[in-house]
């Protein structure tokens, strides 16, 4: 029981730290991430979507690597924020083909990281989001995927097994909800979609998966209720005047994984609430004009993304607008 | 007027670590051989000394002069010889004159007997008396009372609010006063409503405490106190935070309480008034926490000022850690962590405590994710995280003039939450130091 026994430690205050790590916050989107991957996993094909997650993460951890090496900064996979993004936008992405895929999305992953993330800003500096820029890009890939395709097949006889799965590329890339609406198909039921629906990307498979790890992220304090919920309220007062199937266009689609997971990412959303009851208010704005007013399927898939990536583009004057008054500003004294 | 006392976001949930002394009565422990006085220990002007080496002193002699308008007089805290006058180590990276002096073994009994009538003496006595006693601001900031109960033409104070919200984890110091000395508490608060001439007093703690409002609840006699409490939430105890919460008003920004016609007295500071005034003592003692998972018996204890750093903590135990540990002058917020533990205890000294270094342990920085925690937890509602990115930028002019940074009360909730283990807290106050330099680098440059 002697002073000199331990050794005497100084730091600058505080002295204290709550024990949070990026990683800890990264471990808890995880764990909301699980229902709909769980259930996406059952709707879509277990070798499907572990494919295609496969892809996006090892392209999204391989930009990390890359990008740092070239810039020079330390690489650190463990912090788990390229996982997350690869997971994320391998969610978003429609299932297809498998060589279709394996270049595709993985190329999809590293573009998420390495150039939207790391080139542009770095960690936390990022204008846009990652994973729904990485997206937009793979819509427009995609399409001119489709058109090559064929005569990329043609110059090799090898490729002739897979001719066919060209029309199924097409169909099954955009076989939404909303794409079969709008190519009057059959409507699937409401509670198909709520709990479980066969097709579109993995997000989109369930509802009720999305709203359960929605609600985990607010639960536990990573996520504030006021983008998902002006987000998807002014989509949905949009809906009920321009289109007649409001709760249709409400549950289709990207629109609640987007208002839940995409929308509220940190880096690239509002930091105060008043910034980011507006910045929902814009998605929700935006995404009804691509929905209702922009017929070409060539943008209306990737509706969501715009939506958001847009609005991403806004967020330092909203947060400039919004700032809150400092303690001794706000009363008269 | 509904009072809306939850007005600032407070989301965190410090560990309070309270139980381990809250329900310790305060002690006397035994006398040192030596102690250092320094003569700065307050803001403003050091003391110039009275004394000499080889000269004996009395118990509560008065040894340092204040200089100046804002300075604070010192006084031996023992009888004894006095062995040196010299520069020594007072805190960290601080030096300052001490008075060194050897305690004798016999010492006298003095500050039993009422030799004054708290009721009897006015508003101008009792300054003199606070000003004669070297009373100094108790809850850490030592700011010298007497120049706080006059403020400047123009201002008047109209109310005084006693600070019992002590809301830094493990100190329990207010706590253990409140419940041992309320009435002294309340005599003390009276000779503070005489001396600034404001109407009402309030004693607030906060509602974790809450023996301690019965207590004085029951002590008060005075119907133009009020005895209450505000929502234990931390850093409740800083004065801009509990002025909002007691009185629903804000100190304007870059402005001081007065400005708002308030006074606000730490708990300690208000009963060495009392004892001041009633007994003639002069601040040579206080009451601190002792507590930490390292230390052998955490206590609460009337120290001399003076005593050796080394001396507390062997008393109540030792360190009983062979893992490194850090020894703290304050609360695990705000307090400053100590290597020398030579260094004495002085009249702002609100605690010592012994951690293991695990506890505040952070991890590498990591870049700003943008995560939100401390612009949501920060209780002057600035923007820390652009502050921290500014700074680490090297932005400096603009974490003062677009972030506010001279707003911040440096609670450290700011890198309490942070995942990306950013030193938010220190880098703040780091720029602070360093903008503060440049500005009178360009006055001086000014002048010439």
């Amino acid at each position: 029981m002697s002073i000199d026994k331990s050794p005497i430690k100084t730091s600058p205050a505080p002295h204290f730290h709550s024990g949070v790590t990026i990683s800890s916050a990264m471990w808890d989107i995880l764990i909301a991430l699980l229902p709909i991957t769980v259930v996406s996993l059952f709707m879509l094909g277990t070798g499907r979507v572990v494919l295609m997650l496969a892809c996006t993460v090892t392209g999204a951890l391989l930009g990390e690597v890359v990008a740092r090496k070239y810039k020079g900064e330390e690489i650190t996979l463990y912090d788990g924020t390229a996982l997350i993004s690869g997971l994320f936008l391998g969610l978003i992405l429609p299932p297809t083909v498998w060589w279709a895929m394996v270049p595709l999305y993985t190329f999809g992953g590293f573009f998420a990281t390495a150039i939207v993330r790391d080139a542009l800003g770095g960690l936390g500096r990022n204008r846009f989001n990652p994973a729904l820029s990485a997206r937009i890009l793979l819509l427009f890939g995609r399409s001119s995927l489709v058109y090559l395709a064929p005569f990329i097949l043609r110059i090799s006889e090898a490729f002739e097994p897979y001719l066919h799965d060209l029309e199924v590329l097409d169909l099954v890339a955009t076989a939404t909800p909303l794409y079969a609406a709008s190519e009057g198909l059959a409507i699937p039921e409401i509670s198909n979609m709520i709990f479980a629906y066969q097709g579109g990307a993995p997000a989109e498979t369930s509802v009720l998966a999305v709203l359960a790890g929605g609600i985990f992220l607010i639960v536990r304090g990573h996520i504030k209720p006021h983008i998902p919920v002006t987000m998807i309220s002014t989509f949905f007062v949009l809906a009920l005047i321009f289109s007649d199937q409001p709760f249709f266009h409400l549950l289709g689609g990207g629109l609640l994984f987007g208002a839940f997971f995409m929308a509220t990412d940190w880096v690239t959303c509002p930091l105060t609430s008043k910034g980011q009851i507006i910045f929902g208010i814009g998605i929700g704005i935006l995404l009804a004009f691509f929905r209702f007013f922009v017929a070409d399927l060539w943008v209306s898939p990737g509706g969501v993304a715009f939506s958001i990536v847009i609005m991403n583009g806004f967020v330092p004057y909203i947060d400039r607008l919004t700032a809150r008054p400092k303690y001794g500003q706000q009363r008269k004294g | 007027m509904k009072i809306d006392r939850d007005m600032f976001p407070g989301v965190i949930k410090l560990p309070y670590f309270k139980v381990l002394t809250s329900e310790k009565k305060i002690t006397r422990l035994d006398r040192p051989e030596k102690v250092r006085v320094s003569l700065k220990q307050h803001i403003g002007a050091p003391c110039h000394p009275l004394v000499e080496a080889g000269e004996q002193v009395e118990l509560g002699q008065k040894i340092g002069e204040p200089e100046g308008d804002i300075s604070a007089a010192v006084h031996a805290p023992y009888s004894g010889e006095v062995l040196d006058i010299m520069k020594c180590p007072i805190g960290p990276n601080e030096k300052a004159d001490c008075v060194i002096i050897k305690v004798a073994e016999e010492q006298p009994e003095k500050y039993t007997e009422q030799i004054r009538d708290p009721a009897e003496v006015t508003a101008e006595e009792i300054i003199e008396i606070v000003q004669q006693s070297g009373i100094v601001g108790m809850g850490g900031a030592t700011f010298p009372t007497p120049v706080k109960l006059q403020p400047p033409k123009g201002k008047k104070i109209e109310t005084v609010l006693v600070n019992g919200a002590e809301c830094e984890p493990y100190l329990t110091v207010d706590h253990r006063l409140m419940l041992e000395k309320a009435e002294e508490l309340i005599e003390g608060t009276k000779l503070l409503l005489k001396a600034s001439g404001a109407e009402e007093a309030m004693i607030y703690t906060e509602d974790n405490k809450l023996d301690a409002l019965k207590i004085m609840e029951e002590a008060n006699d005075d119907p133009r106190i009020c005895v209450d409490t505000v929502p234990t939430k931390y850093p409740q105890g800083s004065e801009k935070m509990l002025i909002q919460a007691a009185l629903n008003k804000q100190v304007p920004s870059g402005g001081l309480p007065f400005d708002i016609g308030v006074l606000v007295q730490n708990i300690g500071t208000t009963i060495a008034i009392y004892e001041a005034v009633a007994y003639d003592k002069p601040l040579i003692e206080r009451v601190l926490t002792v507590s930490g998972q390292n230390i052998g018996e955490p206590g609460n204890h009337m120290i001399a000022i003076g005593t050796p750093v080394e001396h507390v903590l062997e008393q109540c135990g030792g360190i009983k850690s062979d893992n490194s540990t850090m020894v703290i002058s304050g609360g695990p917020m705000m307090g400053v962590a100590i290597e020398d533990l030579t260094i004495p205890v002085s009249k702002g000294t609100i605690g010592l405590i012994a951690i293991p270094a695990s506890m505040g342990k952070t991890k590498k920085m990591r870049p700003c994710v943008r995560c939100n925690k401390c612009n949501e937890g920060c209780p002057v509602l600035i923007y820390p995280s652009y502050l921290s990115v500014c700074i680490e930028e090297g932005r400096i002019d603009e974490a003062a003039e677009v972030w506010d940074i001279f707003d911040c009360i440096e609670c450290g909730i700011c890198s309490y939450v942070c995942m990306s283990h950013r030193p938010i807290a220190q880098q703040i106050r780091e720029a602070k130091q360093e903008i503060k330099a440049r500005r009178e680098q360009a006055a001086e440059g000014g002048n010439n």
